[in-house]
């Protein structure tokens, strides 16, 4: 399945990786969760603070399904 | 003791006083609330001479407290007709404070067209003519007045737009460096500085002592502590001084909460080209200054120095809000020419978001198309010029949205509402609704909790618990305005229960009290009621505190509207 993938701030060094195409997407093996997302690209589990799913606060167990939108952050805040 | 320098500036003559016993343990915000509240009359013509600018440090500032370098600048305002207190870095907090002078006082107005300008020292205070400097920038301004009076001292002025009374003029504060980057620019108080025909104010505090603090040993214990607690929160200590706050759009673009082509969705296409990444990256490669503070003893240092593609300066204090402004809320993805308009901004002396929501309102209108950041730029040039289209820009949202015969204007109290969608991200809606400030995302910053799990997590697309957080928010931001501490202290605060203690520590080592954290929430909770009675006095009713109907529109991507009824909103204003 095909999930759109999308790492931010000091997250973004974890982009380079082989399996997330150069426009954001990474394609996995059916059902995956979010967790499961970070370990295929090596991002550490402990740097991700927020997940997005399709724009909603997600957990690291969280499903993914074919066509989700997928956003990481590590803690971040302005205003 | 501190005292209140009080300035007539009609009769060009100035008095200490020591003040009264209410108002001896206040500082900052709820100094300059609770002033207008019993000075001013809530009724009164904004630009008239019965209004008064106090300008108050915080009770922190001024000591070696990190962070506690800021500014409230109070005045019933001239864009919202309510009571405001807008709050700034820069240099003026700490000089004041280290002169003893707890608060300043401009009052009445000059009855003639002459300018003045007012220059404190440690011996003295002078009203000095100043019609030599009618016009110049703010940028120009502080070059000339660091010339004049040596570098570093503290400037706080208004470029042309404060001069021509503009509703939507700031107050531009000189930064550590110079630039004019630091603004009181929220509801006009330039203008107000403008009716008084006050063009700058200059504060020296050249052989000034010292702050005697009561306890100095458990004031260093404590602010050692604060200190640390502030370094090593990622938000504080990593994130905000690695992109500066421009760190959010791509997080509030994410969410489906980015307001984009005047609040039409939660998504901008271009998000990455305007975020805090390419902000930081562009500064890495051009030069500049990728972490600086906006004032002497801040850890955090989330503003920067930004340069163009030839290494020329072009802005400081680059923030997400304004970047937000000119950015997805005009449909413009050239990150150079949103900083071409911040730099506009200070330099004339007007607020970004509210001038930047008044140019998607012109493109709303059809004045100039969506996205095209060069007609942007040659409409804000005609801001402060006496052109009349610059004026009705230069008066904000509420007044263009009007002059265009606009429906969709984003304001609440007639203030420009800034860059979170209040459909998706509920508690900073409630805030915008209900804080006496008009739509102001720093009164209560619901976005904590319902976009960056600081502080807890709410649902920000539902009611549940929205109205509760904003309120326990406006209370606690009110407390830190007074202390004079940076808001961003909040991210470590909110996630440690240490936080508010070291606070309330240093205060009582600063000053030989023994208040406790309640005291502080019930600070909070005082200086929201005076400002609410300013606004009742002045005629403010529940009909005020509503979002515009566009806001009954569907927001994409969440297909969320705005759903509070007058009770719901009212709960936030009950203590």
């Amino acid at each position: 399945m095909r999930v759109e993938l999308k790492v931010f701030a000091s997250l973004a060094k974890y982009a380079a990786h082989p399996l997330l195409s150069a426009d954001g997407v990474v394609e996995l093996p059916s059902p995956v969760s979010v967790g499961q997302i970070a370990d295929a690209l090596n991002i550490p589990r402990k740097e991700i603070k927020l997940i997005f799913l399709n724009g909603i606060h997600a957990q690291i167990d969280t499903a993914v399904k074919d066509g989700d939108r997928v956003g990481f952050f590590p803690p971040i805040g302005g205003g | 003791m501190s005292r209140i320098l009080r300035i007539n500036t009609r009769e060009k003559r100035y008095s200490f006083e020591s003040p009264s016993p209410e108002l001896q343990a206040l500082g900052g915000r709820a100094l300059t609330s609770k002033m207008i509240l019993n000075e001013v009359p809530a009724t009164c013509h904004p630009l008239s001479q019965f209004n008064k600018l106090i300008f108050a440090p915080g009770l922190l500032s001024g000591t070696p407290a990190a962070n506690s370098g800021r500014l409230s600048i109070g005045a019933k305002s001239p864009l919202t007709g309510g009571i405001k207190e807008s709050n700034t870095g820069g240099l003026v907090s700490q000089k004041l404070a280290r002169l003893g002078i707890k608060a300043l006082v401009l009052e009445d107005k000059p009855i003639d067209d002459a300018y003045s300008i007012i220059v404190i020292k440690k011996d003295s205070v002078e009203i000095l003519p100043a019609d030599d400097y009618l016009g110049t920038t703010n940028g120009d301004m502080i070059a000339k007045l660091w010339e004049r009076f040596g570098k570093r001292v503290g400037v706080a002025s208004i470029g042309p737009a404060g001069e021509q009374r503009l509703t939507g003029a700031s107050i531009q504060f000189a930064d550590p460096k110079g630039h004019p980057g630091r603004a009181a620019g929220r509801g006009g108080l330039g203008a107000v500085m403008g009716s008084k025909k006050i063009k700058a104010i200059v504060v020296d505090d050249g052989g000034a002592d010292k702050l005697t603090l009561h306890d100095p040993d458990a004031f260093k214990a404590a602010n050692q502590k604060w200190a640390d607690l502030l370094r090593n929160h990622p938000v504080s200590g990593q994130g905000l001084p690695a992109y500066g706050t421009a760190v959010l759009v791509n997080v509030i673009n994410e969410a489906g909460a980015l307001p984009t082509q005047n609040f039409r969705s939660g998504r901008f296409e271009f998000a990455g080209d305007i975020s805090g990444e390419t902000l930081a990256a562009n500064i890495e490669q051009r030069g500049g200054i990728v972490s600086e503070g906006c004032h002497p003893g801040c850890v955090i240092r989330c503003s920067q120095v930004y340069h163009d593609k030839d290494n020329n300066y072009l802005t400081s204090g680059f923030e997400y809000e304004t970047i937000w402004a000119f950015g997805a809320h005009c449909m413009i993805k050239d990150l150079d020419d949103i900083a071409r308009m911040d730099r506009l901004c200070d330099d004339v002396g007007v607020d970004t978001i509210e001038t930047g929501v008044t140019i998607g309102v012109a493109m709303e209108g059809g004045l100039i198309p969506w996205g095209d950041s060069k007609a942007a730029i040659e409409l804000l040039k005609k801001v402060g010029t006496g052109d009349p289209m610059g004026k009705i820009i230069g008066n904000g949202a509420a007044f263009t949205g009007q002059a265009l015969g606009v429906d969709r204007v984003p304001v609440v109290k007639k203030q420009a509402l800034p860059a979170y969608d209040p459909r998706a991200v509920k508690a900073v809606g409630v805030t915008y609704a209900t804080t006496p400030m008009g739509a102001d995302h720093t009164a209560g910053y619901g976005v904590c909790q319902n976009i960056l799990n600081v502080g807890g997590t709410i649902d920000p697309l539902k009611k549940e618990h929205n109205v509760e957080i904003s309120k326990d928010l406006q209370i606690a931001t009110a407390a830190i305005d007074a202390a004079g501490l940076c808001l961003f202290v909040a991210f470590p605060v909110l996630d440690h229960a240490e936080g508010l203690q070291l606070i309330v520590d240093m205060l009582n080592a600063q000053y030989g009290l023994s208040l406790g954290a309640s005291d502080v929430v019930q600070l909070g909770i005082s200086i929201l009621k005076d400002e609410h009675e300013f606004n009742r006095l002045a005629g403010f009713t529940a009909k005020d505190d509503r979002l515009p109907d566009m806001f009954k529109e569907v927001f994409p991507p969440h297909n969320t509207t705005w759903d509070f009824t007058d009770d719901e909103l009212m709960k936030a204003k009950t203590f």
